[in-house]
This record gives C-alpha cells, structure tokens and sequence, in this order.
C-alpha cells in the first residue's frame, strides 16, 4: 500500500484563521463493511462550503451545499434540505460527514473550537473521532497532509487529496 | 456519418488500446488527468488513471472492479450496475452503446464527425454523451451530467485489435488494499 509517514499537524497559536480553499481527491467511508468510494471536490469558504461527488470520469453523483441558509444534498434528481451536514448525512447517506471539523482536519490541524488530545502514536483525538494524518515519504515541504483517516465507532472514512487551490 | 463510423468501429476493433486525457469543468474549476485504455470486446477493459493519482478501472467482463493506490482501496459492484459511471463500459460493450442509448447525428467539426448518443434509460449519470469520429476511429467524447459539468476525452495512440492477453482483464486485488462492495 502506499508509503506515507505521519504528517505532524501544525499547532496554530490561538485561535485559527478559515481561510477559503479548493481541494480534489478521492475518499472511502465505511460503515462495517459496506461502503462507497468516489472522487470528490471541496470548495471551502467560511460561509459557503459545496462539496461534489462524483465518477473519476467527472460525472457529479451527489452534491452538498452549505450556506447560511442551511444545507442542500442534491442527488438522484432528489433536493434534500437540513439545518447541519452531520443531520443530512446520517438521514439520506447512513452516516455523518463531520463536515464542520473536516474544514480543519483536511488541513492537517484540529479544529480551533473544541478540545482535542494528541495520543502517543501522534493521532489526534477529538468529539468523538480519531484522526490520523499523513503525508508521502520524503515530502517535507507540504503544509497540508497527502491523506487523512477518521475513526469513530463503526464509521470509518479516508480521503487522499491530489489537487490544492489556497487563494 | 458518425454513426456509420461508430459501427465500423466497434466492428472493427475486438480489442484496443489508447491513450486518453480528460479535462472536467465542474462550476468553472477544471480538473485535468490522463491515462490508459484498454478494451477486449465485450466487457473487458481497463480505464488506468496514471495523471494527477493512480486509479485503476477494471471491467472484467462480469464484475467493475476501481483500485486507487494510494488509499489502497479497491471498491467492486456488477458490471451492469456501472455502466451509467464509466464510458469504458460503454465502450467496451459489443452493442451497448445503440443497445442503451438513442443515436443522432449531429454533424460535422473539421475532420472530426460526431454523434450525440441519449441514454435510454434515465438512472444514468451521464444527461448526454457526444463521440467525435475520424476515419472510423473514436477520437473524442463528450459527457454532461445533471449538474451541467463537463468531461472532455480526447483519444490518442489508438491501435486496433492489439494482442492483450484475456488475463490482462482479469482483476485480483493486491494485498494490503481495503476490498468493499459498492452495491
């Protein structure tokens, strides 16, 4: 499997700054041992995040809006609205997307608002999920992590990214 | 006419082998990757993404099989539940394509003569697929999906009816990779 080390997050003196990203790549979630694979693109912003599933031939599966407003999940030519993304998820998908703290984790860092633990291996543990981040051998440059796993009871999610755009 | 072209080239072709790059534009961000394609007719074929990620697309004839290296994850469902996802598929398949789709001809681009190709069944991912053809070879596609994004193929290197052994299809996933059924 690939080669990859522990990425060491960064740990950002006080409170952290959102900044907008984009981000490519491709993720696995899996709940014991049924789950689904795609490739996905993130464009992050502090008030508005669009997240789009879809086929590596780039055919849009799923797509998830969230903005003042609330959230939307258009898929399967169905709209899908909810007050948060873990709400939406865990009723049409069978499982949360932490979106909220995905913000940070994605970046390799934890997210700035609630308590987290480092343990001893160097996974970050925190509401409930450990995370573990890595980056590729010999990459001493990246800022961000080239893969991240999340654990939490049953469900697990890994997600690889291939593309960064930091405007 | 495309359509003729497209018959003279499935007819023509047992067994293919290309190089293709995609471009997609998905809410005005593009994303580019490149690969290789093989094909054994019908439903045989790997779709081999090597540019930006590796991402292995294989059909094996009963079964869809996607390795992505560096997640070590392999995900499989039915070949027949995945035709909607994968030109491949739809490439790959004998008839498949006038089986599943409706055919028109929608004209001339230089030397490039295409067909626009609307699935019949609605469950597809694809809203529309366009093929561009020259001297019976598939040289581009074009597929739109119900979010208005748009992926570009464009086919290079194509040979006809190159040896490939029936093994080459045949997909076992590695060691060490996470093994999950899709569907």
């Amino acid at each position: 499997c690939a080669t990859q080390q522990p990425f060491q997050p960064v740990n950002l003196p006080g409170q952290a700054i959102d900044t907008p990203f984009s981000v490519s790549g491709r993720l696995a979630v899996k709940v014991d041992d049924k789950g689904s694979y795609g490739n996905f693109d993130w464009q992050h912003a502090p008030t508005r995040d669009v997240v789009s599933i879809t086929t590596p031939v780039g055919s849009t599966v799923a797509r998830l809006t969230r903005d003042a407003d609330g959230v939307l999940l258009e898929a399967d030519g169905k709209e899908t609205r909810s007050a948060n993304v873990e709400e939406l998820t865990n009723e049409t998908l069978g499982w949360t997307l932490p979106l909220d703290n995905l913000v940070w984790w994605i970046r390799g860092v934890p997210a700035p608002n609630a308590p987290s633990e480092r343990l001893a291996d160097g996974a970050l543990q925190q509401q409930g999920w450990t995370i573990r981040f890595f980056r590729d051998e010999g990459d001493t440059v990246s800022r961000v992590p080239k893969r991240v796993e999340l654990v939490r009871d049953r469900l697990s999610i890994k997600l690889v990214t291939h593309a960064w755009q930091q405007p | 006419a495309a359509i003729a072209q497209l018959k003279a080239f499935v007819a023509g072709s047992k067994t293919l082998s290309a190089n293709f790059s995609q471009v997609v534009t998905n809410q005005g961000k593009t994303d580019s990757a490149s690969g290789t394609l093989e094909i054994s007719r019908p439903g045989k074929f790997r779709w081999n993404y090597t540019k930006p990620y590796e991402q292995l697309i294989v059909g094996d004839g009963k079964r869809l099989w996607v390795y992505d290296k560096e997640l070590a994850q392999v995900t499989t469902r039915p070949l027949d539940a995945a035709l909607g996802s994968s030109p491949a598929a739809v490439l790959a398949g004998s008839n498949a394509i006038e089986h599943d789709y409706l055919l028109r001809e929608i004209g001339r681009q230089g030397n490039i003569e295409w067909l626009a190709a609307s699935p019949k069944k609605s469950e597809n991912s694809f809203q529309a697929i366009r093929m561009g053809f020259t001297d019976n070879n598939l040289v581009a596609m074009e597929l739109t999906d119900n979010f208005g994004n748009l992926t570009k193929l464009s086919f290079s290197d194509m040979k006809k009816n190159p040896a490939i052994a029936a093994e080459h299809f045949r997909f076992v996933p590695p060691k060490g990779a996470d093994v999950m059924s899709d569907q």
